[in-house]
């Protein structure tokens, strides 16, 4: 039986396969733990999700006239890291937090973002996205006049409001957004990504 | 930064493995090429070329690469169904001219989406920046520095190759890694070949071995020459695809006698 035919049918010789791979991306999860996360919990069941994998990448896979292990593995490890795998965070600020307590210094408000991952920036614009969809064109500029302060004194948003309107006004919002972050769990590097990216994409437009 | 650093050492680790072990036929293109072509050449990380501009004997092509978390600011990320993968990136800093042979003898492994191919023609033709929320971040730090290193290694000979076409004499070609591989399988399989000489005489033409200077000539008959077809080779159903275009003669670079016994076979269909 060839490599082909053991990938392509169901059998003993699949199983060894998918054991073999389940090995593998063991160990490439066991390096990179510290870096990615599963959107599930499935740990203990990563051999039937390399199964499973294998199984939805199989017709493709078999449409090749020649296939080897090593470009299996290549196909599986893929699937299963884009599907099921975000990346993690050393450091996670919940958002709630850092209303009151971060103070980016001037100097790094506009940090050129250079060496962040696509997965990160990928993240960070789904964020975005969320929020422009979720708050109303008020809550949008609330949200605007909190993030535009941590990046320039003058702040052109809620202007006609008095301080402390402004500080109840962000008060009220700031668990509604919090729970729309939530599950983007930033660090803080990411987040002051993700803020240039808001004050950008969404203040500059609607100031 | 030390994720992204794991991702390119496995990566080169995929590069080391990438020489194709196995060999067998595949889908060429079978029509002309269009805009937005997508050609493989085999490997463990294989060479994906997407298809720009096209004329008779040459295409722009823009690389693909499946391991788009090393995507610099450069490389658009896009979603191309694969075996390997379903998010690609296109290297539009490794956009490169090559002969169209090379993708004839490929194989055709799909489309990029039309939206996708209008962007990137605008981009290549500076009528627009890429979108920041499909590109990486930097292109200037040590790691994007190696992956981009990597990435202009694996496919320096398509630019070597590009440089041998235009050789003003004659008319070149190659053959590329993989069909190679199978030709001379195939020579290697003959039982009792005769020994065939360094020339033979073909109903379209003469070809003739070198084996100094390892090339192989095919001088093409008058009714041949000037016309729209293809030279391929045949093995039961399957068919490879040499060459196509306007026949001319035309000289194989980098061959061997085992190959030179199986061109032997090779036919030439007109269109």
């Amino acid at each position: 039986m060839s490599f082909k035919d053991a990938v392509c049918n169901d059998g003993k010789e699949f199983e060894k396969i998918v054991n073999w791979i389940t090995v593998k991306i063991r160990e490439f999860l066991k390096r990179n733990g510290e870096f990615i996360e599963p959107y599930v919990g499935f740990k203990d069941d990563l051999k039937n999700i390399v199964a499973l994998s294998l199984l939805e990448k199989r017709e493709r896979l078999c449409k090749k006239h020649n296939l080897n292990l090593s470009y299996v593995l290549i196909s599986v490890k893929h699937h299963i890291i884009d599907k099921y795998f975000r990346m993690k965070h050393l450091y996670s600020v919940h958002f709630s937090d850092f209303a009151d307590e971060i103070d980016i210094p001037p100097e790094e408000r506009f940090t050129e973002y250079e060496n962040i991952s696509p997965l990160v920036k990928l993240n960070a614009m789904e964020a975005v996205e969320k929020l422009k969809s979720t708050l109303t064109e008020k809550e949008l500029q609330i949200l605007c006049y909190r993030f535009y302060s941590e990046v320039s004194k003058d702040n052109p948003f809620l202007i006609n409001k008095s301080a402390d309107a402004k500080y109840k006004a962000w008060s009220r919002l700031r668990k509604k957004v919090a729970d729309i972050l939530f599950p983007f769990s930033f660090s803080e590097d990411e987040f002051k990504y993700f803020v240039s990216l808001v004050v950008s994409e969404i203040c500059e437009r609607i100031r | 930064m030390a994720y992204l650093k794991n991702i390119l050492k496995d990566y080169e680790e995929v590069l080391k493995e990438s020489a194709v072990k196995e060999i067998g036929f595949w889908k060429q293109i079978s029509r002309n090429i269009k805009q937005g072509d997508v050609f493989e050449i085999h490997g463990n990380a294989p060479i994906l070329l997407a298809v720009f501009d096209i004329d008779e004997e040459f295409s722009d092509v823009v690389p693909l690469s499946f391991q788009w978390e090393l995507a610099t600011e450069n490389d658009l990320i896009i979603g191309f169904d694969h075996p390997l993968r379903d998010r690609w990136i296109a290297e539009l800093d490794l956009a490169m001219t090559v002969p169209n042979w090379v993708l004839y003898q490929s194989e055709y492994v799909g489309k990029l989406s039309q939206d996708d191919v209008e962007l990137i023609d605008r981009v290549l033709n500076e009528e627009e920046e890429l979108p920041r929320n499909r590109t990486g971040i930097g292109y200037n730090d040590e790691i994007h520095r190696r992956f981009k290193e990597l990435e202009r290694e694996r496919h320096k000979w398509l630019f070597e190759e590009l440089l041998t076409s235009i050789d003003d004499n004659d008319e070149v070609i190659g053959i590329i890694p993989n069909i190679k591989k199978i030709l001379e399988s195939h020579a290697s399989k003959k039982l009792a070949a005769a020994a065939k000489g360094n020339a033979i005489e073909k109903y379209f033409g003469t070809m003739i071995f070198n084996p100094e200077e390892e090339v192989i000539k095919i001088f093409f008959k008058e009714e041949f020459l000037g016309r729209k077809g293809k030279v391929f080779f045949k093995s039961g159903e399957e068919e490879i695809s040499i060459y196509r275009g306007v026949i001319k003669d035309f000289v194989i670079r980098h061959a061997s006698k085992a190959l030179f016994e199986i061109l032997t076979e090779v036919e030439v269909e007109l269109e």
